[in-house]
This record gives structure tokens, sequence and C-alpha cells, in this order.
């Protein structure tokens, strides 16, 4: 993961921007996909089906011990493994010792965020196993060492000359920048790597503990194939992506492909849960689930953050966030990008080292309307801010801006007198003479106020406030037009 | 197992539940009670079975999804063999089908209507060793569906001894049969229904060809799974 | 016989003025520091409104800030302070009616979550937030008023903001105020409430982005074809003026008091 600093997520943010491909596919995306799903939620026939559904995922996240435990049962009782990570690097450690035991030369993977949470791919890399994405976006950009960008759509900041040049240039196949030749040349070249691979590594998008089951969508088919076609599928899942049971399991489906691309269904929702049966042509000789927590505990414990992993990270709140549409995933510096990168990527790495994501954000509540499991993400993020202004103990967060906490100080003694309140706006009102152009607006300014004048102009302080209108306005008398105390003043 | 206990140790920590005895599963989490939804479907009516199929043949539109209805299985078999005729092989030249071991696909007689021409078939039975390779060699792949769900387009196909996953997957082409009877309303009906089957194995839901928009959210048919997808509805006999 | 009251009524529609025993509600002024230092003329175009509706003002003189730009930056002990002093000077008020949503939301939602581990002051706190009310809001749903008989020839678009649309609920009134305006022409733009890149000292810190955002706004304000832009959040109206200032664009932006305390005196 690359450490991230203030700079970098302004820079990012910027190159997001600049970037006039990335903003047109933005723009589309969230103007078909973000709306889709508020029009969606609108029109369910059962309008309490959101809060509902939250309400069980906040019951079984409250037995997750019980659940995991019954999932776990239910697999083993199959002849499926599982192995529980508490950390990144037990996870990495566990895959990689069974990659080598079992000689495992090639992995193709489904898409899974948890898979570039924890870093597996250099994992297995830097110990010469060769690591295929399969997905259509992220093997995309896995040839183009660049990162997705979008939980959805991991590619959306690249153009289709963009792909053809790169497909040029890494699958030897002349160019072209037709979407379907560009599509076939890759089902061609991953086909060949899907049948051949000898471990599937995928995600997880909910397991359900009465079944004993995991359950991955897709579009392409190419999670079926990794989960079908090489000797060992090893599925990573982090420790709260879990359903009790099959019904709510199914509650939580039909929402997630409705927020993540307004469809009732994907095209494939794979159960899985343990290797193949005797006498069975495909399906995996061995099925590994690695149950991961890496910091998840710790979200659970505290309850301000437990909401959070009611997530099922269908991306509806990037198709709808104004901060998200104009900067783009790269800027987050995760995985987890958009409105819920913003709230755990700093819980699950650091709050202090992405106080960016907690900050930059204007708080307008769009994604919390969107988001199917009614997670409050803005409630977090102000939380998050709360820790940064104070210090937190228990996050280890450390009071992240000394200057500003001054300035609020100094705030709360101004507004704390209105005497004083209105000494400082008198000292204001005489400051921003010099700096008042000839149409009454105040241009660039230096100091604190560049950041807002370095666009916009600002309004002066008016004159006089309204509480000094106010004494005017009864000293002159208001009118009260057609106001009447009795009967006999009113007339018809 | 050590992992495990701590694993689950640091949940009750995190929880604060550590120590506690807790209600047994079927209190926390009490089964569905799938009565309601069975009686339903015992006593659904073949005219309401047709207004189920004239909506999974509109919602199978958008999906790509190509529904198609035999009032026999002669109709059926004619169906199919025509899509063999009429599909050229995708990888490879050889123009091979490969079949689920399924009673109803041996109804059908597919192989003697196939002889005579350059189409070869193969039956998935379990524990033939050969049947990865006719898969990945096939450029059809014939299964039966357990069920349908009208309201999604959707197949669900369940892993058993003979049905593998990959006869509707690998092959570029996927033609699912499907007996009327055996299409429901919506997903809470087809899981009801999955809840009654003892011993489950993997299972997947199927709803129209692969596809993907990841190049410029531009939809493209046939990512790595299917390019396309047939599902001949079984009216009749 | 006992004094009858007047109560709310459109000006220019007499007939349906109504006539009680009890007297009308006297609305508490709560005038937002903004508005109280930058926009005075907003606070006395909503005077001119409640004048005109024949309701009891008051002005607790004392009053500052409600402590949101503390608690959307994290800094919730100086929140509290504000929220305590807030609770104090509006202590006695019936109802309390503020020109701007975001404020209202404070109080309404924040408050209570400020002093969530002190019940009496909980309890305080969700007691004043039932108490207090958004403009519009307090128009349309508790006055009843839709036509307060304004004139104000304009082709207007309306501007959702973000705490107002959101997290109070509040999308319609203002619209149906403004259809009621003589002379006025509301005319919808696309992704009216799509937050325009205020977002408080979002907008100093991260301006790149505040401006991006505020720039698609103004795209759609443009593209409305509207001369006037209304909005009911000072916050946001500064800083869409702010920009369309620097752009040299010539379309107005206004405070919806401003507009419904327009003509109509005849």
């Amino acid at each position: 993961m690359k450490p991230a600093d203030t700079s970098s997520y302004r820079e990012a943010a910027r190159e997001g921007m600049h970037n006039a491909c990335l903003q047109q596919s933005l723009r589309s995306m969230q103007e078909r996909f973000g709306k889709g799903a508020l029009t969606l939620w609108r029109e369910l026939p059962d309008p309490e089906l959101r809060s509902r559904v939250k309400a069980r995922r906040m019951r079984t996240l409250a037995h997750l011990d019980r659940v995991l435990e019954q999932l776990t049962e239910n697999i083993r009782a199959r002849g499926g493994q599982v192995f529980f990570a508490a950390t990144a690097e037990e996870a990495n450690r566990y895959i990689l010792a069974l990659a080598q035991e079992k000689s495992v030369q090639r992995v193709v993977k489904g898409k899974s965020m948890l898979s570039a949470e924890i870093g597996i791919d250099a994992a297995l890399e830097n110990n010469g196993i060769e690591v295929v994405e399969t997905d259509l976006g992220e093997f995309i950009v896995q040839i183009a060492g660049s990162t997705a960008s979008h939980i959805i759509a991991p590619c959306i900041h690249m153009d289709r000359y963009q792909i053809g040049r790169l497909f040029a240039d890494k699958l030897n196949i002349p160019y072209t920048d037709d979407p379907p030749t560009l599509t076939q040349a890759a089902r061609t070249a991953l086909r060949e790597k899907l049948l051949t691979a000898d471990m599937g590594l995928t995600g997880c998008n909910i397991a359900c503990a009465e079944t004993g089951q995991i359950s991955l969508v897709s579009n392409e088919g190419n999670i079926r194939m990794a989960t079908t076609m090489p000797k060992l599928h090893v599925a990573l899942m982090g420790m709260e992506r879990i359903a009790a049971t099959l019904e709510e399991q199914g509650d939580l489906l039909q929402l997630l492909t409705r927020g993540a691309a307004l469809q009732k269904l994907s095209t494939y929702v794979s159960f899985v849960g343990g290797p193949r049966r005797e006498g069975d042509p495909d399906g995996p000789e061995e099925f590994h689930l690695v149950i991961i927590d890496n910091g998840r505990s710790r979200i659970l414990a505290d309850p301000e953050f437990r909401e959070v992993l009611s997530c099922i990270r269908c991306g509806a709140c990037l198709n709808i966030c104004p901060v998200y549409g104009r900067i783009g995933g790269h800027a987050y510096h995760s995985p987890y990008s958009g409105p819920i990168g913003a709230v755990v990527t700093p819980l699950l790495q650091g709050i202090n080292q992405h106080a960016d994501l907690c900050k930059g954000e204007s708080l307008c509540g769009a994604c919390r309307d969107v988001c199917p499991v009614e997670n409050d993400l803005p409630r977090m993020l102000s939380a998050l801010r709360h820790k940064l202004a104070y210090g937190d103990a228990a996050w280890q967060v450390r009071p992240h801006n000394r200057l500003e906490a001054f300035g609020f100080k100094f705030w709360q003694r101004i507004i704390g007198s209105r005497r004083l309140y209105d000494r400082v706006l008198a000292l204001f009102r005489t400051l921003q003479r010099p700096f008042i152009k000839p149409d009454g607006m105040i241009g660039p300014l230096p100091g604190l106020g560049k950041g807002w004048t370095e666009g916009r102009d600002l309004p002066p302080l008016a004159a006089s406030t309204f509480r000094e209108r106010w004494r005017e306005m009864n000293r002159a008398g208001r009118p009260q037009p057609a106001c009447a105390e009795t009967e006999e003043q009113h007339h018809d | 197992m050590t992992e495990q206990r701590s694993f689950l140790d640091r949940i009750r920590a995190a929880l604060d539940i550590a120590g506690q005895q807790q209600p047994p599963w079927t209190e926390l989490f009490p089964p569905t009670d799938d009565r309601p939804t069975l009686h339903t479907l015992a006593s659904r009516s073949r005219a309401e079975q047709q207004t189920l199929l004239t909506q999974l043949q509109s919602n199978a539109v958008p999906l790509n999804l190509q529904v198609h209805t035999c009032g026999s299985l002669r109709e059926a078999a004619d169906c199919i063999t025509a899509l063999a005729a009429d599909n050229e092989p995708e990888f490879g030249t050889t123009r091979e089908i490969v079949l689920h071991d399924h009673p109803l696909l041996q109804d059908l007689q597919l192989e003697e209507r196939l002889s005579g021409t350059a189409i070869t078939s193969h039956w998935t039975r379990n524990g033939d060793a050969a049947v990865r390779r006719h898969t990945q060699n096939s450029y059809i792949g014939i299964t039966v569906a357990d069920w349908a769900i009208a309201d999604s387009a959707t197949i669900v196909q369940l892993t058993r001894p003979g049905r593998p996953r990959s006869t509707s997957l690998v092959p570029s082409i996927h033609i699912a049969l499907l007996p009327l009877e055996k299409l429901v309303a919506n997903l809470t009906e087809a899981y009801a229904l999955i809840r009654q089957e003892q011993n489950l194995d993997s299972m997947v839901l199927i709803s129209g060809p692969s596809k993907t928009a990841d190049i410029e959210a531009c939809m493209v048919h046939g990512a790595h799974g299917p390019r396309a997808m047939h599902l001949v509805v079984l009216t009749g006999k | 016989m006992p004094p009858l009251f007047l109560h709310a009524a459109p000006i220019n529609r007499p007939e349906l003025y109504i006539l009680s025993p009890t007297p009308p509600t006297t609305v508490t002024l709560f005038i937002q520091c903004l508005v109280d230092s930058m926009f005075p003329e907003v606070g006395e175009a909503m005077v001119r409104v409640f004048d005109r509706l024949c309701i009891p003002l008051a002005y607790p003189e004392n009053q500052t800030c409600c402590g949101q730009p503390a608690f959307n930056s994290g800094y919730r002990n100086e929140a509290a302070a504000a929220a305590r002093r807030f609770i104090e000077v509006f202590a006695d008020a019936e109802a309390i009616v503020c020109p701007s949503g975001s404020c209202v939301a404070m109080v309404r939602h924040h408050y209570p979550e400020l002093f969530a581990n002190d019940p009496v002051m909980r309890r305080r706190a969700e007691e004043i937030g039932s108490r207090t009310f958004e403009f519009t809001q307090y128009l349309v749903d508790v006055l009843g008023s839709t036509d307060l008989g304004a004139v104000f020839p304009a082709q207007a678009t309306y501007h959702d903001s973000c705490h107002l649309a959101r997290t109070l609920g509040i999308r319609e009134q203002p619209r149906q105020l403004l259809r009621h305006v003589r002379g006025l022409q509301l005319v919808e733009m696309a992704n009216a409430d799509t937050c325009c890149g205020f977002g408080g000292t979002f907008s100093v810190n991260y301006p790149d982005i505040s401006l991006a955002m505020v720039d698609d706004k103004i795209a759609n304000i443009l593209n409305s074809g509207a001369d006037t832009v209304v909005g009911c959040d000072t916050s946001c109206l500064m800083n869409i003026r702010g920009r369309l200032s620097r752009k040299k664009e010539k379309i107005r932006v206004l405070h919806i008091a401003q507009i419904l305390a327009a003509g109509g005196e005849g």
C-alpha cells in the first residue's frame, strides 16, 4: 500500500480532475447508476426493506462469533478448509505456504478488494508465482501497472484508445479501439490462463452460515471459471461479509446487485462451500476459506463505527458522491475509494495517515441516501474528524492540526460573548476595506483567505449586523399592514 | 485451531460478550418457515405458470437471454439441433457439444438426431475423466435447469453427480432446458426450494450470457463465460 | 366580547384570514452568524414576510452562532459550548425560525448527538430541536401559507441545499412558495440537489475540489436558462455567488426570503 499524505491526496485529486476521460466516464456513471439506485429505492414495493435488512445485518454482526462458527462447521462438514487470519501477514503466509506446498505456478484471480488490502499479489509474485487478474477491468489495470479506481468499474479512468494501445503492446494484437474486439482479445488470452491455472483466488461477496457457503457475484463469468477449473480455490473473506441465513443472504444479494448496477441479479451468483465431490470432473480438489480480521474487530468493538461493517461493497456511494465524481478513485490511495473508502480506509489503516480522507468531503449526505444498508457515512466521517480534532488513545490518533484546534478555541471565545463577537466583526470590517473591489466583492486574498478566494470572490462583511438593523427597524416602527387585534378592527 | 479460538475470542471481546452463555442457534436465527411458499408453489395453476412464463420472456430481453417455448420434447430437440447447426465453434474447429447426464436430455434423443451430421455429443457422466476435455472442446453445453425465476430471468443450477459446473460455463453457447412447472416467481420462492435440498453442493444462479461493460461502459456479451444463452422452456411432454 | 386575533394568511387574500381567540405564536428569530454578519438583508426580508403575516416576532440580541462550523470540523467540545449557549439564549422561545437549513439541521440533529452522554442536556437539546424550524418549513408546514402575495419578475431556478433537502427532507416547501410568486417562473436545473461544494471548511481546505463542484452547479444553473438562482442557505449562495462573480456571470443569487418579501404591498 502506498503511503498516503496530504499532498498525495490533493495531487491525485487534481490529476483525477484533469483527466478528461475519467471525468466523462464518471459523469455518465453517476448520471446512470447513482440516480438509478436512488430511483430504485424510492420505488421499492417494500419501502421498509432497506431498514429491515440493516437491522438484521446489525443483529448478525452482534452474533458474529456464532455465525462464523456455524459457517466454519458447515464448510468443514463438506470437506472444505477454513483458516482464520488475524492480520494480512497471517493470511498471506497461509496462502503462500499452500501455493508452495501444491507447487502452484499460476494463480487466476476474481475481483477482490480484500486481496489488494492484504497485498497477496506481491506476496505470491515475490515467490515466483504468476498472478493473473481475470475481471476484464482488473486485468486491464494490472497489465497497465495501474490500480483500480472504482469498486465496480476498475478501469473507469482509462478510455478505449488507451486500452487499445495497451492491448496492442501487451497482448500482441493489431491495434483496435473497438470494445467488442478488445473484449474478445482479453477473452481469448484469459481463457487459456483460466483453464490452466493451479489456483483460483477470489473474494467473497456474502457468505451464508446456514448453508455453509460463500456467494460470489459476477457478470463476466471469470469468478465461476476461477472457482471451477483450477484444482485449488482459495477465497478471501472479510470477517463481516456474512449472512446468518439464506433468507438474509437473499435480501443482501438483491440490494447488492441493485445498488451496484441496477440489476435484479448479476449474471452469475455462485454458491460454493467445499471441494468437488467424488466423480465430479470439475470444481476444485481443495477449497480454502481464509477469514480475515486485519483491523475489523477494532471497528466491531466501537459502537460509533460498527455500522460500517454492514457495508456490502456495492459502490453505490461512489456513484452518487460529488467529491468522488470529481476526483476519481486514485486519490483515496486504497482499494476502497469514494465515501465508503473515506470511512473504512482510515479505520483499517490509520486515521492520521488518512486524515485527508476524513476531511476531504462536504458532508452532503448523498451517500447516506443511496446506501442499500442505510449506512450513515457522513455521521462516521464527522466522528473521524472528532478523533482527529483531539486525538484518541483507543484508535492511536494524534491531534491532527494544532493551528486549527487553536482557531476553534479562539472561535469559541468569540461566539461565547456577543460583545466580543461584535468587536471582532468590527475589526474585520476595517481590515477588509483595502480588499474590496469596485464591484463590491473581495478578490484574491493571501493567507487563510487564499483557499476561498483563489477561485471565488468573497462578499464583504455588511456595514451593519442584522442585530443593528433589527434595532433600526424597530426604532423606525415596523409596518404591520392589515393586522388587527380584535374583530372590530378587522374589516371585510 | 488456536488461530480460530483467538480470532473468535477477539470478536467476543469486541462484542463485549466474552464468556457469556449464548442461546442456541435456532433461537438466535430461527429457520425460515417455508410452508406458505411451498403451498403457494404447489397450488399454482397452469394459467399462473403461463403468466410467469410471459414475465420471464419479457425480463429475458434486456439480458440478451433467448427464450424458446416448445410444446413437446420433439420440438425442443428440433430447436436445439437447429441452434447447433446454425452456430459455429468459437475456439477450435470441431463441432462438439456436451450434455448433462439428465433423464430429460436423454429423452431428447439428440445423439440420434445428430447422427449423420458433423456434430459429436458427449455426456457428462459421473467419474468420466474425459468430461473436462470434452467440455473445453465443445461449443455448446446443454443443461437442465433445476428451477428458473421469472422475476429476474434466472435459472438455478445445482451441482450434482453427472451434472458438473463447467457445462454451463466453458462452451461458447449455453442451452438450458426448463420444464415449465419448474418456473417460480421470484428469488424468495427459489430459496424456499433450495432450502428443501438435502446435502446441498455448489450451485449457481445464471441470468443470461456472460457480459462486461468494463471498457467505456460499452456492453459486450461473452466476457469469460458463454457469449450466448438459450432457455428452452418445455410447456408439454 | 373577547378579543380575536388575526392569524397568518396570504396578504392579498384577506378572505382567508383566520380569526382565533388565541394569539398567534410568537416567532423567535434565529439569525445565523453568516446572515447576521454578511447578509443582514436576508434577515430583514424575513422580518418583512412575518410582519406581513401578522406574526409577532422576537429576537434575542445576544445570539451568535449555533456551533456548526466547529461540529463539522470535529471540534465537538467547542460545538457543545455553542450549543449550550444557544439552548440558554432560546430557552423561552415558542417557535425558533432560522433562514438556514444547515443551522436548523445542526440544532435538530446534532445537538442531541453532542450530549449523548448527558441525559439532562440531551433532553433539552431534543426539546429545543422540536421547536426549531427552517424558514420555508415554518411558513408552509406550520402556518400553512404558500401564497405570500409576493411579486418578483424573474426566471428563477432553485438550488436544494444538502442539509435542508437530505437531513430535514425539505424539498417541496420552497418550491411551493416560489410557484406562488407573481411574475416568477420556476425552472428546474439538472441535479438541483447535488452539493454546490461549500461544505464549510472543506471549501477552504480543498479549494480545487470545491471549485470543481461549484463549477458543475454553475453549469447546471446556466443551462437552466434562469436569470436568478434561489436557495434557502446563504452559505451555498455565498459559494455560488462568489464563483459566479469571479467568472463575471450576471446571474442574480438570492435567498428565498428576499423574493418572498418583494412587492405585494398594495
